[in-house]
C-alpha cells in the first residue's frame, strides 16, 4: 500500500506541473493549448541534446536548456498565440494544433523517433518496504518546492495579482495600467519553464519520445475539468488525486492497465454529470 | 504602426515556415527514382510516426540498407515508395488507397497484422503480391497473393515454452501491449503454457509508466515475467521493474533486441532471455550495428529481406505482378537476414524459423 501511495505521488507530481502551468495560460489566454504537452517534449529533448549529445552534465545543461526554453516560449507566442487571439479561442487552438504536430515532427527528424532516456543512476531506497529511485524522491520534492513559489507569486506578490487581475478581467485590468504584453510573456514563459521541467523529470524516470507529451496533455485537460478551470490549488489537488484513483484501481486489480484511461474519463463523466461545473469550481463575484 | 508590425509578423511567419519545410525535405530519405519503364514498383505501409515510430524506422533501415547495397543497374529497375501507416488498420487503409490509385504497383509489403487484415481482401482482388510482417491469422487462410513473412506465434510460443521448462519455472506473468501482434503471441503463450501463466496485464501503447502493474506484479511473486511489449517500451519496463524490487528473470521476444532498449533499460535487460521470429545470422546483425547505432537487427532483418527477395526477382527481369507472384510462389532456399527459408503452403508464408537469444552487455547472442 506504501508504494501505490509513492507511485501516486510520483504520478501525481508530474501532472500538477504539466496542469498548473496549463492552467495558467488557459485562464491568461483562455484557450487550450494543444502544443502545451510538446512543450514537455521540448525540455527533455534540449536537457538531452546538451547532456547526452554534447556530454555536458546536468548542471551546466540545465543553463543552456532554460534559455532555449525561454527564447521558444517567447517564439511561439509572437508566431502562433497573438497573431490568432483576436480571432477567438477556436482558431488559436486550431493554430496550436498545428505548432504541436510541427515540433513532434521536428523533433523526431532531428532525434530520431525511437525512445531514448536519461539515467541518473541506478540506486534504489528502501523506505519501509516501499521502493523509490533519487530522480523519484527529487520530482515529488521539486515539485512541492515549484508549486510553493509558484502559489506564493501568484497570489502575494505584486506581479502575481497583476496576472491575476488580467485572468480575471483583461480590459478592466489594462485600463487601470498594468502591461498585459510583459504579462503575457512572463506566463508563457514561466508555463514552458515548468512544463519543460516536468519533461526532464519523466525522461530520468521513464522514458522520452516525440510523442511522450500527448499522453499527459490528456490528463492535464481532464485535470481542468474535474477543477472546473479553477484556481491553481484545485489543478494541484486534482492531480493527486487522479494519480491516487489511477495508481489504486491498477494496484488493487480493480481494472486492468489498458483500460486506465477509459476508467479514468468514466470517473470525469461521472463527476460532471453529478458537478457540471467542476469538484472545486467557486462561484465568483461578478461586482 | 499596426500594419507594419503584421507586416513583420507574416513576413516572419514565412521565414519560420520556408525554413522548416526546407529541412523537413531535406531531411526525409528518398529511395533513388528509377528511369526505366520496366521497373518493379514496391509500396510499403510501416508505422514513421507515432507511439511504433521507432519500430517501423527499424524495418525502413532494414529496406535502405539493402537498397544501398544494390548495383546502379538494378536499383534503376527498382522503385521503393514508402507510406506511414502509423501502425493503425484505419491509416493503412488510407494509406494503402493513396499508394495504390497514384502508383502501378507490383508488390506491396505492410507492417503488421491488424493492419494487414483490412486490405487483404483488395490484395486478392487485384493480385498484388503483398509481404505482410504478420503472424498467422485469418487473412492468410487461402490466401495467394498476401504472405505471412515471419515465423508463426505458435512457433515462437514453442519455443520460450521449451525454455520456460528446461527452467522448470511454474508460475509466469504476462505483461503485453494492447496490439494485435502482441495479443496474438500472448494467446499463442497462453496455449502452450496453460496454468503456468499466474497473471496477463496488458498495457494501451504508449503508456510508459509501469510502477502501478509492477506493484501488484511484484506482490504475486511469479518465478519470471514475460515482457511483451513493443518497441520502445521494453527496455523501460525492465528498468522500472528492477527499480521496484523485481528481481525475477525477464523473457522477451524480437523487441528486446535493440541497443536504445538495452541503453535505456540501464542494465535492467542484461541477461534476458527472448525468442525472435526469425533467424537472423550474426553477420547480418554485426552489419546492420555497424551502419546505425541503434535499432533492432531482427526487425529491420524483416525489411532487408523484403528488399533482397524483391531485387532477387529484379535480378532475373521480373518486374510485373504475375511474374514476381510466380517467383514468391516457387521461392527456395533463399539466404538473407532472415536465415535460408523457402515458399511454404502453410498459412501462405515461408519456413522462416524462430530462435532464442540472450542479451549480453550490448550484444545479442544465440542461446
Amino acid at each position: 500500500m506504501t508504494q501505490l501511495l509513492l507511485n501516486a505521488l510520483i504520478a501525481g507530481s508530474v501532472y500538477a506541473l504539466v496542469s498548473v502551468s496549463l492552467a495558467l495560460t488557459y485562464k491568461l489566454f483562455k484557450y487550450l493549448n494543444f502544443a502545451h504537452g510538446q512543450s514537455m517534449m521540448i525540455g527533455a529533448y534540449l536537457f538531452y541534446f546538451f547532456t547526452v549529445q554534447l556530454g555536458w552534465g546536468a548542471i551546466f545543461s540545465i543553463f543552456p536548456t532554460i534559455f532555449l526554453i525561454f527564447l521558444l516560449a517567447y517564439l511561439f507566442l509572437r508566431l502562433f498565440v497573438k497573431p490568432f487571439l483576436n480571432y477567438g479561442s477556436s482558431i488559436t487552438f486550431i493554430a496550436s494544433i498545428a505548432l504541436a504536430v510541427l515540433i513532434e515532427s521536428i523533433i523526431s527528424i532531428f532525434f530520431g523517433s525511437n525512445i531514448k532516456s536519461l539515467i541518473l543512476t541506478n540506486n534504489v531506497i528502501n523506505l519501509s518496504n516501499a521502493l523509490i529511485t533519487p530522480i523519484q524522491i527529487l520530482t515529488i520534492i521539486s515539485t512541492f518546492v515549484i508549486l510553493g513559489l509558484l502559489i506564493y507569486f501568484i497570489y502575494k506578490s505584486s506581479l502575481g495579482r497583476k496576472i491575476s487581475a488580467l485572468s480575471e478581467n483583461s480590459l478592466a485590468a489594462q485600463g487601470l495600467g498594468i502591461n498585459s504584453r510583459s504579462i503575457n510573456y512572463l506566463v508563457s514563459v514561466i508555463a514552458m519553464a515548468i512544463t519543460g521541467y516536468a519533461g526532464i523529470l519523466v525522461s530520468y524516470d521513464v522514458n522520452m519520445s516525440p510523442t511522450m507529451g500527448s499522453s499527459f496533455l490528456i490528463k492535464a485537460f481532464a485535470i481542468m475539468l474535474i477543477s472546473g478551470f479553477g484556481n491553481i490549488w484545485a489543478v494541484v489537488i486534482s492531480s493527486y488525486l487522479l494519480a491516487i484513483i489511477e495508481n489504486y484501481a491498477v494496484g488493487l486489480n480493480l481494472i486492468s492497465m489498458g483500460y486506465l484511461d477509459a476508467f479514468t474519463f468514466v470517473i470525469i463523466l461521472f463527476v460532471l454529470l453529478v458537478r457540471p461545473q467542476g469538484i472545486f469550481y467557486k462561484k465568483e463575484r461578478l461586482i | 504602426m499596426k500594419k507594419k508590425s503584421t507586416l513583420i509578423l507574416v513576413i516572419l511567419g514565412a521565414i519560420v515556415l520556408v525554413l522548416v519545410a526546407f529541412v523537413l525535405f531535406s531531411k526525409i530519405n528518398k529511395p533513388k527514382s528509377a528511369t526505366s519503364e520496366n521497373v518493379l514498383t514496391a509500396g510499403v505501409l510501416l508505422p514513421l510516426s507515432g507511439p511504433a515510430a521507432g519500430f517501423g524506422g527499424d524495418i525502413q533501415k532494414g529496406m535502405m540498407l539493402a537498397y544501398s547495397e544494390l548495383s546502379p543497374e538494378i536499383q534503376n529497375k527498382f522503385k521503393i515508395i514508402y507510406q506511414d501507416n502509423k501502425l493503425d488498420a484505419k491509416d493503412t487503409v488510407t494509406a494503402f488507397r493513396a499508394l495504390d490509385y497514384t502508383n502501378k504497383l507490383d508488390s506491396l509489403f505492410v507492417v503488421a497484422t491488424n493492419e494487414f487484415m483490412p486490405i487483404a481482401p483488395n490484395v486478392e482482388q487485384e493480385k498484388l503480391p503483398t509481404l505482410a510482417f504478420s503472424y498467422e491469422s485469418s487473412a492468410f487462410t487461402n490466401a495467394k497473393y498476401g504472405y505471412r513473412f515471419i515465423a508463426k506465434a505458435q512457433e515462437g510460443a514453442s519455443k520460450l515454452e521449451g525454455y520456460i521448462a528446461e527452467k522448470g519455472y511454474k508460475k509466469v506473468a504476462i505483461v503485453a501491449n494492447q496490439c494485435l501482434g502482441c495479443q496474438m503471441m500472448e494467446q499463442a503463450l497462453k496455449d502452450k503454457l496453460g496454468d503456468r501463466v499466474s497473471s496477463v496485464d496488458e498495457v494501451a501503447i504508449g503508456m510508459s509508466d509501469f510502477k502501478a502493474i509492477n506493484t501488484k506484479l511484484i506482490s504475486q511473486k511469479p518465478d519470471a515475467v514475460i515482457n511483451l511489449l513493443i518497441s520502445g517500451f521494453v527496455g523501460e519496463y525492465a528498468k522500472q521493474l528492477r527499480n521496484q524490487g523485481g528481481q525475477m528473470p525477464m523473457l522477451s521476444w524480437d523487441m528486446a533486441e535493440d541497443v536504445s532498449e538495452v541503453k535505456a533499460s540501464g542494465g535492467a535487460l542484461e541477461g534476458v532471455v527472448y525468442v525472435t521470429l526469425v533467424d537472423v545470422p550474426s553477420s547480418y546483425t554485426e552489419k546492420f550495428f555497424a551502419k546505425y547505432s541503434e535499432g533492432s537487427a531482427s526487425n529491420s532483418s524483416v525489411g532487408y529481406d523484403y528488399v533482397a527477395v524483391l531485387a532477387g526477382a529484379v535480378e532475373k527481369g521480373i518486374t510485373t505482378r504475375d511474374g514476381l507472384q510466380n517467383y514468391l510462389q516457387n521461392l527456395s532456399g533463399f539466404s538473407g537476414a532472415m536465415g535460408t527459408y523457402s515458399h511454404t503452403a502453410d498459412m501462405n508464408g515461408f519456413t522462416i524459423q524462430p530462435n532464442l537469444r540472450v542479451i549480453k552487455g550490448n550484444q545479442f547472442l544465440d542461446l
